[in-house]
């Protein structure tokens, strides 16, 4: 860890940054996006901030960081409105705060539920931050004497993590690693420089267009999939105010421990790869039924269980930025394309960020709390306004999405051979979920697949071409040990679980 | 053997044709090189017999009729699926030739056949809102070199 000294400077500097007067709009402009992708159902912080992520091409990279990063933890924030007004999770994260949210909008208790699931998600992005700012320079710093091996280790290790864990069928998950990892080779060769599948286009000489990419598997194909599948539900937007938020006797006392339990889990599976925020909801769901005295009481509008995924999904997302700064490696990807954010402005990921970029690391750092505070405001004076929002029809929605990634893929080069890319991937995205195939995983190899590529490369050159270099080496060897271990976990867990996953997804 | 099985089948077949096509194209074009100093082709190719590999793997259980019988399968959505990405490569046709407004106008006209129970008037006030909206942002704000109508007749 940190001396308190340094940790003070750079808090100074982080808050120096994150207070100018632009960053401020872009903090405010980002957790304002995000709780609108939050509350809207059918957009989640993914397709936002693939909308939304030509226009950092235009910011410096702090403020375009700055940005997405409020889409990301506003959209967790604001997706729990529609999980407890509607019973539809306004993000995946949001899903289990269904569970005790809607009965108690059921109810007549939405407003107290929204105040816990607030107050909870305040409480929980808290931790969240704390936790990222003492680990993150404690890790980065270690992992600088870190050379190929160890990094192409690591890489693989969150790649497994990422389609081992959460996802279906593990083989599923691994193919579209790999299938990513495919996509990330068109383009110019690192070493060579030669062209390789650019198929005569010369647009392909720098690689697939990341955005393109990530509009058409993320924003076109969710477009698509969720098309005549919402059904409208009306929502009272009345019945929400202030004064209705007064909680029970006893349940402010009740929700203390859940919260601080639930942001300790959040905390720890934000930061690990392949976990996130909603499996972290879910954990600590599962969690609070376990500590229970009466666990009957839950399902049926139990505040502990609104509060505690709510701080368990915040502070994961928070977490989950201490891989992707400190290491370079994304855990998700929404944080792949942080780090993709970053890589247009040519900068670096890796352990030397937060060293030689100091006002970016910690800006960012610091806006989570300012983040974090204007997000409280948003989200219990202002509740009213964001439940209209449940109003606007999903149809008029879609063209608008549409429009949006459009002409976002076109500004940034000016280019329509771009715009041809979002059809291609959309189809490639669309045609993956009808075969059973997870997207997240095609996105993380395409950001990461170069780098390995190179690592991998530049490993076998020092190792005279012997593979087992990544085994010698005793921390490669051993994060590579930790990678068998999880591949056998997978696969032996998704044929024990078969049976038994339409009970867990209810 | 039901429709679930075939779609598991047909998906894990494109992978391993997908995978063996990478692999045997990147071998014929590009250097391999050695295992110390590999040239740009060695990668993809044992990318591409991975791939092959996995989609293999995932023909398995389905063919071994372990298949995961509980997965909720999607409808496949032709019709919507056709419209939206028709109404993206209708942007991508007209933006150089015509210009931003245009484009705006044809993609919300077509993306709005998506989804049932639009009406016109909706549709046009969507349109208006999403013109004012892009101009706003990315050409008054983010001051972008785009031409907002242009007759190239």
């Amino acid at each position: 860890m940190d001396s308190p000294a340094s940790l003070a400077s750079n808090m100074l500097l982080g808050l120096e940054t994150a207070l100018s007067v632009s960053n401020l709009l872009y903090c405010l402009a980002g957790v304002v996006l995000g709780t609108v992708v939050g509350v809207l159902p059918g957009i989640g912080a993914i397709t936002a901030i693939s909308m939304l992520f030509p226009l950092t091409y235009h910011l410096d990279p702090t403020s375009a960081l700055i940005m997405l990063a409020g889409i990301w933890y506003g959209s967790t924030f604001g997706g729990a409105i529609t999980s407890i007004l509607l019973n539809i999770p306004g993000t995946p994260a949001n899903a289990v705060t269904c569970l005790d949210g809607y009965p108690m909008a059921q109810q007549g208790r939405g407003s107290v539920a929204m105040l816990a699931a607030a107050l909870g998600s305040f409480f929980g992005g808290c931790i969240g931050i704390l936790i990222l700012m003492l680990f993150s320079p404690t890790i980065a710093g270690y992992a600088l004497s870190f050379s190929s091996v160890e990094y192409f280790a690591l890489m693989v290790l969150g790649l497994v993590a990422a389609t081992t864990i959460s996802h279906g069928s593990a083989i599923k998950g691994l193919a579209m690693v790999v299938l990513g990892i495919a996509f990330g080779c068109v383009g110019s060769d690192v070493y060579t420089g030669i062209f390789r599948f650019n198929f005569g286009f010369l647009e392909l000489a720098d690689g697939i267009s990341l955005i393109a990419l990530a509009m058409g598997i993320f924003g076109v194909a969710e477009v698509i999939s969720s098309l005549r599948s919402t059904e409208a539900k009306r929502v009272e937007a009345h019945s929400v105010s202030l004064r209705s938020m007064k909680p029970a006797p006893g349940e402010v006392r009740r929700s203390v421990l859940p919260m601080l339990r639930g942001s300790g889990i959040g905390a720890i599976f934000g930061a690990l790869p392949g976990t996130g925020p909603s499996i972290a909801a879910f954990m600590a769901y599962a969690m609070e039924i376990r500590m229970a005295r009466d666990p009957s009481r839950f399902g049926k509008g139990a505040v502990e269980g609104v509060v505690a995924p709510e701080a368990a999904n915040n502070a994961a997302d928070q977490t989950a930025f201490i891989p992707t700064l400190s290491l370079g490696i994304p855990g998700s990807p929404t944080m792949a394309l942080m780090l993709g954010a970053l890589m247009i402005h040519g900068i670096a990921p890796g352990p030397l960020l937060m060293t030689s970029e100091p006002q970016l690391f910690w800006g960012l750092v610091m806006s989570m709390w300012i983040g974090s505070l204007f997000l409280i405001i948003l989200n219990i004076p202002l509740i009213s306004i964001w439940v209209r929002l449940l109003l606007v029809p999903y149809r008029l929605l879609v063209p608008a999405v549409i429009v949006l990634i459009c002409i976002g893929t076109y500004s940034v080069h000016n280019s329509t051979f771009d715009v041809w890319l979002i059809v291609f991937f959309g189809l490639v995205g669309y045609a993956m979920r009808i075969f059973g195939f997870p997207a997240a995983p095609l996105l993380l190899g395409f950001v990461l697949g170069p780098m390995m590529e190179e690592h991998f490369r530049r490993a076998m050159l020092v190792s005279r071409g012997d593979a087992m270099i990544f085994l010698e080496r005793p921390i490669s060897g051993a994060i590579l040990l930790a990678t068998a271990a999880l591949l056998v976990w997978g696969f032996w867990g998704a044929f024990r679980a078969r049976r038994s996953t339409s009970v867990l997804r209810g | 053997m039901d429709r679930r099985d075939q779609r598991d089948i047909v998906g894990g077949l494109i992978l391993v044709a997908f995978g063996l096509g990478m692999a045997i194209y990147s071998s014929m074009n590009y250097d391999l090189g050695t295992l110390r100093r590999m040239g740009p082709g060695m990668f993809p190719m044992g990318l591409g017999y991975l791939l092959a590999f996995l989609g293999a793997a995932s023909l398995l259980p389905t063919l071994l009729g372990k298949g995961e019988r509980v997965r909720f399968q999607p409808a496949i959505k032709w019709g919507p699926a056709g419209t939206i990405l028709l109404s993206v490569a209708a942007f991508a046709l007209l933006i150089r030739p015509f210009g931003l407004i245009p484009a705006i106008l044809a993609t919300t006209l077509i993306a709005s056949q998506a989804e049932h129970g639009n009406r016109l008037w909706s549709i046009l006030g969507l349109c208006a809102f999403l013109v004012a909206l892009s101009y706003f942002l990315f050409i008054y704000a983010l001051g972008l070199p785009m031409r907002t109508v242009n007759w190239p007749l």
